[in-house]
């Protein structure tokens, strides 16, 4: 276990025991509740830090969970009394608490699977505002859901069965979790998909999936936040879980550092303390002779000015991204991902042939045909430059020979196999790798671990290349802890190169790799491209502007232009083909100008 | 019977004109900025609370204070974005939409504070509580104003950005912000004019829902703009004219729900529409009208 998450576990713990030795039963009871409250913004946490959506949702969640805790550990009597209506096969049990909460965990796992396999088809700010609709939706079944809840009155007589040091325990349980699933393969794609979700599905991650997965943990850990709410304070109702909460444990997960495990917990404790001592003066107080009136809802001020104060000056919040462990200079970052190796039939099947074979396609936006009947084969061993002026289809190429982008007609082969459209992902896994004419890299993750999320979503033989062999051969070597976002411009092109091979492809699409580079940084990234055809028998796509580079690098090119390609050929008939230079520079003085442009 | 349905068609054209004011105010701002405003029902409390303050206290005719409503909206949408949004202007969605949610936090205890936290009745004038006769079909005169002020507004707000160089350049902002800036247009003129405009607009719905239900609470807007929300998304996020349609339609699907749901399921009418818009987008991620960007 990480030293972080032992230090955490080590203060809850004292100050779990030192208030169950020393504190009377008010203290007692704001740390016990404090540390659910932990279990709730660490599971939020989850959430919000891997997907990177913010979601409004969770209190519904734990409300849910409050209710069947309540309804599976109240005495019969009570029940009978509270909820009349209640099916026998749960008015007639009374369980122990642990076992309530156990199953309370499992149930809304499901159900939180469920609704994140479905909330995570929508992005960004249509899921927030969904996680909002949900939060409407339960609220209102639990005041109309009068069989199961008792309306908007409150359920009381609950058993108050936890201490501080259960509590405690539970926080502990949500933080090693957390910090667990975190760093595992599945929270890396999560935070992969988090940074650019569609680099992230052409690197073949399952984005939807690993949301989903997101959701679910996150959704546990708030179950169990919610299980325990109700045999704390023993009494609630359906208006304790409503935009109040979800305002509090949003403002506390972000004070803190909403990607952060650390932050969220250092965020409980501040709005903690800040929230208890405003309490105290809520009610109006006299100091010298002057009488400070009641303020009701001075709580919700402070917090929000808190929340404020952070995002205007420290919008990751105080920890920002990181975790107590990067500040412990001695602790070294993780570095255990590997690949999953291809199953053993998948290794000693059929050779199929290496092909990806682009038949027929035509790309309409609108009333303007980016793409007209193109038919285009890549070869393994071989470059093939794309080139074409600008508007001429090629990027559109790219992105739908690569899965990104739908079609309107045409197929789209890799080794004989018809591809789905859109279904970046299946590209990848089928040996398609890419890279972006604007940068798309997962921007605040390490440069290690942007090749390892590619590196662990995609299965490959054994003996493929390790990540700091991946590295080197970009000329990266060295540089694994570096935040992507910070590297240079050059490096960032070669990052994302590197990022593409981790997914072992047969071929790879280039689109403008060397735009915006000086003249060694194109020598350099010439002789890798040359590289991984001549050494790793690589297929290579390659569009670009330098066109002196194209035709000295292609085994052949394609032209394309407004749309239709117009030619394709070895780099000297390209070079002699009345078409292209037409294309290039009008119909008049093309030869002369393409042979003086080359020459250069 | 056709009259029962009329009226039941005039209330759902009603209902969905102020989700559909919400939904516009609320997309206008979203597709200059990328910001997801929470602070916009309190907008919309406000101007409740200048019409109910002015006609009370100084017994003005209510025309004009419903008026003077509109300007406190618009005016105080721009003060907002001025004083509290200007900082995290460009940041994340994320950071600007939890400023918005601080702000709007603020602004109830503010209102429950030095207003009150109870309902204050207004008095709405008879005329505007009064059935109309037409063609022996007896319809509110409310609705009709509703429906009325709705289109109006819409096509004003129609023609604004179709013909003025300022519609224009928020047009264009709302397309691209970035090279909107780049073609020499100030950014300040487009924002504030975006929220001025995004306020007056929660102005007129807080007109519409007051004059309906005949007070003004704190916490007044909070729901109505989280349905406008949900409209927005269903009509496609940073589409304006979805906005107008996920609005429309957000309010036919209610009055619907309403008219046609048995007593035992009443309650959960809002439970059921949400579920319905929310299965929609997992089907259709884009909305009605929203676009899916090229990819680069």
């Amino acid at each position: 276990m990480k030293p972080g998450v032992i230090i955490l576990a080590v203060v809850c713990l004292v100050i779990a025991g030192l208030t169950t030795v020393f504190a009377g039963p008010a203290i007692s009871n704001t740390v016990s509740n404090f540390f659910i409250v932990v279990v709730l913004v660490v599971g939020l946490g989850v959430h919000v830090g891997n997907s990177g959506i913010v979601s409004f949702g969770h209190p519904a969640f734990m409300a849910i969970a409050a209710y069947l805790t309540a309804i599976l550990v109240l005495p019969v009597a009570r029940k009978k009394a509270l909820m009349p209506n209640l099916p026998d096969i749960l008015g007639d049990i009374s369980l122990n608490p642990v076992v309530a909460i156990m199953i309370t965990l499992i149930f809304l796992a499901l159900i939180g699977g469920l609704i994140g396999l479905a909330i995570s088809r929508l992005n960004g700010a249509s899921a927030t505002i969904a996680t909002l609709g949900l939060l409407i939706i339960t609220h209102s079944l639990l005041v109309g859901g009068t069989t199961f809840t008792r309306g908007a009155q409150a359920v009381y007589g609950v058993p108050k069965v936890v201490t501080p040091l259960i509590a405690a325990g539970a926080a502990i349980a949500a933080i090693i979790l957390a910090d667990w699933f975190k760093y595992s393969r599945w929270g890396l794609v999560a935070r992969a998909a988090r940074e650019d979700a569609v680099a992230a599905a052409a690197s073949g991650i399952s984005v939807q999936r690993s949301r989903a997965l997101v959701f679910t943990i996150s959704i546990a850990l708030t179950a169990l936040g919610g299980g325990l709410f109700a045999l704390h304070l023993g009494v609630f109702s359906p208006k304790e879980f409503y935009f109040n909460l979800t305002f509090s444990l949003l403002a506390m997960l972000i004070v803190g550092g909403g990607t952060s495990t650390t932050g969220a917990v250092a965020g409980v404790a501040i709005i903690t303390l800040l929230s208890e001592g405003l309490r105290r003066v809520e009610p109006g107080f006299d100091i010298g002779g002057v009488t400070v009136p009641a303020l009701f809802g001075l709580t919700t001020i402070g917090t929000s000015l808190a929340l404020i104060c952070t995002l205007y000056l420290r919008p990751e919040g105080l920890m920002g991204l990181k975790e107590l462990d990067d500040h412990l200079t001695w602790v070294r970052p993780l570095r255990g991902y590997k690949r999953k190796n291809l199953s053993r039939a998948a290794l000693s099947g059929p050779k199929h042939l290496r092909l990806l074979e682009v038949h027929g396609i035509t790309k309409r936006y609108g009333g303007v045909t980016a793409l007209q009947d193109v038919s285009l084969a890549l070869n393994p061993n071989e470059i093939l430059g794309l080139i074409g002026p600008n508007g001429s289809g090629k990027s559109t190429f790219l992105s739908c020979a690569s899965g990104i982008q739908a079609f309107d007609e045409g197929t789209v082969q890799v080794n004989g196999i018809a591809m789905r459209q859109s279904d970046p992902t299946a590209f990848a896994h089928a040996g398609v790798g890419r890279t972006f004419q604007n940068i798309r890299l997962f921007s605040r993750l390490s440069v290690y671990e942007n090749v390892a999320a590619a590196l662990v979503a995609v299965p490959g033989a054994a003996d493929a290349p390790s990540i700091a062999q991946i590295l080197s051969r970009v000329n990266l070597a060295g540089m694994d802890d570096r935040i992507a976002e910070t590297l240079s411009y050059g490096q960032q092109r070669r990052l994302e190169i590197a990022r593409a091979l981790a997914t072992c492809p047969s071929f790879l699409l280039l689109d403008e790799p060397a735009a915006g580079m000086n003249s060694t940084e194109t020598a350099e990234l010439a002789n890798i491209i040359c590289s991984l055809r001549d050494v790793d028998g690589l297929g290579i796509l390659l569009i670009d502007h330098d066109l002196p580079m194209i035709l000295r690098l292609s085994n052949r090119v394609a032209v394309l232009n407004e749309g239709h390609l117009i030619a394709v050929g070895s780099p000297a008939e390209i070079r002699e083909n009345p078409k292209v230079t037409a294309a290039y520079f009008g119909e008049r003085s093309a030869d002369q100008n393409l042979e003086a442009y080359t020459a250069t | 019977m056709t009259e029962i349905f009329a009226q039941q068609v005039l209330n759902a054209l009603a209902l969905g004109g102020v989700y559909a004011l919400l939904g516009l105010g609320l997309a206008m701002v979203f597709s200059v900025l990328g910001m997801i405003n929470f602070a916009h029902g309190e907008i919309m409390t406000l101007g409740g609370y200048t019409m109910v303050f002015i006609s009370a206290t100084f017994g003005w005719p209510f025309l004009l204070a419903v008026i003077l409503s509109f300007c406190v909206a618009a005016g105080s949408a721009a003060l907002i974005e001025r004083v509290a949004f200007r900082p995290v202007r460009g940041a994340s969605l994320t950071t600007m939409l939890l400023t918005t949610f601080a702000i709007s936090s603020i602004l109830h205890v503010l209102f429950q504070n030095f207003i009150s936290p109870r309902p204050i009745a207004l008095a709405v004038p008879s005329w505007l509580t009064s059935t109309l006769d037409l063609g022996g079909m007896r319809i509110g005169t409310l609705q009709s104003i509703s429906i009325t002020v709705t289109l109006v507004a819409l096509s004003g707000l129609v023609a604004f950005l179709r013909f003025s160089t300022l519609g224009l350049a928020m047009r264009a902002a709302a397309q691209d912000f970035t090279i909107t800036r780049l073609m020499g247009i100030s950014a300040n003129r487009v924002i504030v004019s975006a929220f001025a405009i995004s306020g007056l607009l929660a102005g007129l719905s807080g007109f519409l829902w007051v004059a309906q239900r005949g007070s003004v609470d704190p916490l007044m807007g909070f729901v109505p703009v989280l349905k406008a929300f949900i409209a927005v998304v269903l009509g496609g996020m940073g589409s304006l004219g979805g906005a107008v349609l996920g609005g429309f339609l957000l309010g036919i699907l209610e009055v619907t729900l309403r008219a046609s749901l048995n007593e035992s399921l009443l309650p959960f009418r809002d439970a059921i529409s949400l579920s319905l818009i929310i299965g929609f987008l997992v089907l259709r991620p884009n909305g009605l009208l929203g676009r899916s960007d090229a990819v680069r």
